[in-house]
């Protein structure tokens, strides 16, 4: 005994459970659309995310112990590389300071009043999305809280990790910089037009790509933010050049960006809010 | 009593697929525990419970934003739909090749659907330039690999208690 379901040959049983699941289904979409599913869904993310939190923080220490050996291995190089970028941020520290007082001195000629200080949300990682698919991680504030969409989400000492791709009441989305649908517009410490796009892929590495091929980049070069984006200010660390991919006739230049923070392991983070123009 | 033990099996599952999410990176996150089960239950002979499976195991996708709201809804619903079909008009014995056939296709409509649908609303807004498809079709790949070993090692698991003749 057949029937048919969009006109595909079934049996009887199959057709009622698809039939009945797929009212189920549109019903739940309508409500969510009007927003009758919120007291659920704040009740089902308010009982998963102790769980989920308690997951990412013992994957944080799992992660913490094998690149504690890892990093053993490479001690030594590890500790002349450091001495080195250690007397290089010295020298760039002095010239900072220079150039602060230089612009505050400016500024008070000229009577400018500062508006660049903008004060970010703290939250904490509840979590990553169970999907695996992209790579996004729930952060424990949303719009009660004032977290916008698009915002940009920076770790300790400025380093951009993510945008917030998406805001509910308690929770926000945010999207991190090594996911592969995440573009950024970047450009090197000391220049003031951007230099190319930073992507991710994979949740594991950040590239810099469409770099116009007579502009010239040099390994560890700092990347930041070049603020080309409405929302996010310009100046916030990405990382460092890694590896350059120079090809003699392509018109633009890759390079490979080693983060400066590792994003598997944030547990608090700051949600700047967005600037808009 | 079988209601207590599905809770249990459905809460073990569900903290299963957030484990691995938390755990693990790419691409050992892609691990689709939910997607093996739903496939192994069609596998093994539907019954009333799966309705009720899509829906709990869509509505948990669901909460995380990572696609539309309705699209892993839709995915799982069309993924077991298909799956079944199959099941019980094409790959009707119950030998590993069946099974891994049926892993590679609801695998595969799964995603499909979750793009398909995702890419649908994406481009009525700007964020669709951002997708790339390469990235999706890695994910693909990984994800229906992942499915073909987690039922594979399932079957093998059900093989050593039950004999193909009990079906």
């Amino acid at each position: 005994m057949y029937c048919y379901l969009f006109y595909v040959k079934c049996y009887p049983n199959m057709r009622r459970r698809v039939v009945f699941s797929a009212i189920i289904i549109l019903l739940l979409i309508g409500a969510h659309a009007l927003g009758w599913l919120k007291p659920i869904e704040r009740g089902a993310l308010y009982v998963i995310s102790p769980v989920s939190r308690f997951f990412y923080n013992v994957g944080i220490s799992l992660k913490g112990r094998t690149r504690w050996l890892e990093a053993r291995k490479n001690l030594e190089k590890n500790l002349d590389s450091l001495t080195d970028d250690n007397a290089r941020l010295r020298q760039a520290l002095v010239d900072a300071d220079l150039l602060r007082q230089e612009n505050f001195e400016l500024r008070r000629l000229l009577n400018f009043t500062t508006s660049t200080l903008r004060t970010g949300i703290a939250a904490a990682i509840l979590g990553r999305t169970p999907s695996g698919a992209a790579n996004l991680l729930i952060a424990d504030r949303g719009k009660n809280s004032g977290v916008t969409k698009g915002s940009p989400v920076v770790a300790a000492y400025g380093v951009l990790v993510g945008i917030v791709e998406d805001v509910q009441d308690d929770t926000a989305y945010i999207r991190l910089l090594s996911d592969g649908q995440s573009k950024v517009a970047a450009t090197t410490l000391g220049r003031s037009q951007s230099l190319g796009i930073v992507s991710g892929g994979f949740g594991l590495a950040l590239r810099l790509d469409l770099i116009p091929q007579n502009e010239e980049i040099h390994e560890r070069d700092l990347i930041i933010t070049s603020g080309l984006e409405d929302a996010i200010p310009k100046g916030l660390i990405i990382g460092e050049i890694e590896a350059i991919q120079k090809e003699p006739f392509a018109p633009f230049q890759h390079a490979r960006v080693k983060p400066a923070t590792t994003y598997e392991t944030v547990r608090n983070i700051l949600i700047l809010p967005s600037l808009g123009r | 009593m079988w209601r207590f033990r599905s809770i249990i099996l459905i809460a073990s599952i569900l903290l299963l697929q957030t484990a691995l999410a938390n755990f693990f990176s790419f691409p050992w996150r892609l691990i689709p525990v939910i997607m093996i089960f739903l496939i192994f239950r069609i596998f093994r002979g539907a019954d009333k419970s799966l309705t009720w499976l899509i829906v709990i195991f869509g509505f948990f996708f669901e909460l995380f934003r990572d696609a539309p709201f309705g699209a892993n809804l839709l995915a799982t619903l069309t993924t077991v739909g298909v799956g079944q079909w199959f099941a019980e008009r094409i790959l009707t014995n119950r030998t590993l090749p069946a099974i891994l056939i049926l892993a590679l296709l609801s695998s595969l409509v799964f995603r499909l659907m979750v793009v398909g649908i995702t890419l649908l609303v994406a481009l009525r807004t700007p964020t669709a330039e951002t997708i790339s498809f390469s990235g999706v079709a890695v994910v693909m790949i990984w994800e229906m690999a992942f499915t073909i070993f987690g039922t594979a090692f399932i079957y093998g698991i059900w093989r050593r208690n039950h004999t193909v003749s009990s079906f």
